[in-house]
């Protein structure tokens, strides 16, 4: 029997495996890039010419953080920019970075998204990438 | 790219020459099966020594190019002469085991199986060769700063990583896969993305090469090709593949520890324990569920090999552990935020029932989600358990120790949704088929562990 049931085995394996194999295939070509982290590489490549490496950014976006997107936007973002330190400004209240790094998801007003946080707009880089500097 | 491969190999290299070293006459079934089994342990010790050697070179400030070149070459000629030195004679060649007739099936059903792992890896890495979530905003981010000079490494370590957001600042997690893709991107002077992807297939196959070879060269060679078979077929196991994640390093420590300390038993010698305390000190270097783990392998192997063994596992765990003490103690900022902030919050959320099967069902639902019903895993091991039996009581009963780490580790991380911080759908959700993952391939060789002999 256990020529029999070995082979069996074998073959389901194959057929396991070209199922993981087609699962993952699929998912592929429906989600490119899942995390963004290819797009940010590219969007944030200018910022990251302007700023020294060491440096610490703010974050500035319009998304909301109680959003899933934010999290995701943000960590693209600091994947990106490494070894530069993205800092959510809220969540520091005590200091300003002197640059920081704007993603937005949409065109609008980026010098106003940055003023109440004390930013003014030093170069709008394109692709909702903007970089401010503290006033 | 070149200075990159070199680092990787001159790592694997020196990782080859401890791992001969220290199992040279363990795993006496045939050459091939015991070359695995050495060259995947060389997975293990080579780059897991090498990224503590980086967390020496950046506390001296001296992680350069220049630096690491020098350290990593130092690595490999200690290594060698420790090879040299120490390296027993070539043991008599094992009497050749019982060679099925069919199992040139197998081997073919193997092959193909391999090449669909892949083809799953090359589609996707090709559609996210930065990884899935955790390897952009953890494991390959801390990469980044560890491999950026200067004190820029200190930010793998501070809170503010990942924004202080709930589940992705984690300062104190474990170093050795983000150091280790830190070296050959020190070396290459940038962040080449074929790095993290090529770690993340070698550590794969590494954990695949051993469950097989392993169980090949202590039980029967068609029991190693069945593992092989029962682990391709895994979707649990595939689809870490190309996740560029600690989680299936950590795979491969903790079944690289049960194999080592299968094969030191019962009387293990002095190199044996030694292989058995790096790999326990190693899983500890490689994430928080290694923790309890290697406390678990430790106290277990102490238990069996009595005070005398006591020196050479401390040995040999002595880099992982005091790597990762030194990590925990002195160097990261901040605690994780999962864990609750008093034993009384502790309390409140373990005497919640409903956490307690909300966690069982997490676990279940990432079980039964790890095939295709009907080429499932434990479907398959079922019908090998069909064709050549389970081994008698008695024997069964004599390996059962080798359960204690794994059923311990099960029950921290259980124990870890039942205190949780954290939503518990959104972390069960997101981490339990990891944790599976971790798992799988020790369960895959715990029940070949438990079969009859073939000969019997």
């Amino acid at each position: 029997m256990a020529p029999a049931v070995c082979t069996a085995v074998g073959v389901l394996a194959i057929f396991g495996a070209l199922n993981s194999f087609q699962v993952s295939q699929g998912y592929s070509a429906q989600y490119p890039d899942a995390y963004g982290g290819a797009r940010a590489e590219i969007r944030f490549a200018p910022l990251a010419a302007r700023t020294p490496s060491d440096a610490e950014l703010g974050y500035i976006t319009d998304l909301d953080p109680s959003k899933p997107a934010y999290a995701a936007a943000f960590l693209a973002a600091q994947y990106a920019l490494a070894p530069r330190l993205l800092i959510i400004l809220s969540a520091t209240p005590g200091g300003r970075p002197e640059w920081a790094a704007g993603n937005f998801t949409k065109p609008q007003d980026y010098a106003a998204a940055g003023v109440p946080l004390g930013y003014e707009l030093s170069a709008d880089l394109g692709k909702g990438v903007v970089l401010f500097h503290r006033k | 790219m070149i200075a990159a491969i070199f680092t990787v190999a001159a790592c694997l290299a020196s990782g080859w020459f401890v791992a001969r070293t220290l199992t040279a006459d363990a795993f006496p079934g045939p050459r091939w099966s015991s070359l695995l089994v050495e060259l995947s342990l060389a997975t293990l010790f080579g780059p897991g020594l090498a990224s503590i050697l980086l967390l020496v070179l950046l506390r001296a400030r001296v992680a350069t190019p220049a630096g690491v070149t020098t350290a990593i070459v130092a690595l490999l000629a200690a290594c060698a002469a420790i090879w040299w030195r120490f390296t027993p004679a070539a043991p008599e060649a094992a009497a050749a085991s019982k060679k099925l007739a069919w199992s040139w099936a197998l081997w073919i059903c193997t092959g193909a199986a391999l090449i669909f792992l892949l083809l799953d890896f090359q589609a996707a890495a090709s559609a996210n060769p930065y990884g899935e979530w955790d390897a952009m905003s953890i494991w390959n981010l801390r990469a980044r700063f560890l491999s950026s000079g200067d004190d820029l490494w200190r930010r793998a370590v501070s809170f503010e990583i990942g924004g202080r957001m709930a589940g992705a600042a984690h300062p104190g997690y474990p170093l050795f896969l983000s150091a280790f893709l830190a070296l050959p991107w020190i070396n290459s002077g940038g962040f080449p993305a074929g790095v993290p992807i090529g770690a993340s297939l070698l550590f794969a196959l590494a954990a695949l090469a051993l469950l097989g070879a392993s169980i090949a060269a202590r039980r029967a060679p068609v029991f190693g090709i069945l593992a092989w078979l029962i682990l391709l077929a895994s979707e649990v196991f595939a689809s870490q593949t190309a996740a560029q994640y600690s989680d299936l390093l950590q795979a491969l420590a903790f079944l690289a520890t049960l194999v080592l300390l299968e094969a030191a038993a019962p009387d293990g010698s002095a190199s044996i324990l030694i292989a058995v305390g790096l790999a326990a000190g190693l899983s500890a270097w490689i994430k928080n569920e290694g923790l309890p783990f290697a406390g678990a392998a430790l106290a277990v192997a102490l238990w069996r090999f009595r005070l005398r063994g006591a020196a050479w596992l401390a040995l040999g765990a002595a880099p992982g552990l005091l790597a990762t003490a030194a990590l925990k103690l002195f160097l990261a900022q901040g605690r994780e935020a999962v864990f609750p902030q008093t034993l009384g919050e502790a309390i409140a959320k373990i005497t919640t029932a409903g956490r307690w099967w909300q966690a069982a069902l997490g676990f279940g639902k990432a079980i039964f989600e790890a095939g295709a019903w009907w080429s499932h895993p434990v479907l398959l091991a079922a019908l090998v358990a069909l064709a050549f039996r389970f081994a008698p009581l008695p024997e069964r009963k004599a390996r059962a120790w080798l359960f204690i780490p794994i059923a311990l580790t099960v029950a921290a991380e259980y124990g870890l949704y039942l205190v949780t911080e954290a939503n518990l759908d959104w972390h069960i959700s997101t981490s339990v088929s990891r944790l599976v993952a971790q798992l799988w391939p020790s369960f895959i060789w715990l029940f070949f562990l438990m079969l009859r002999d073939v000969e019997s």
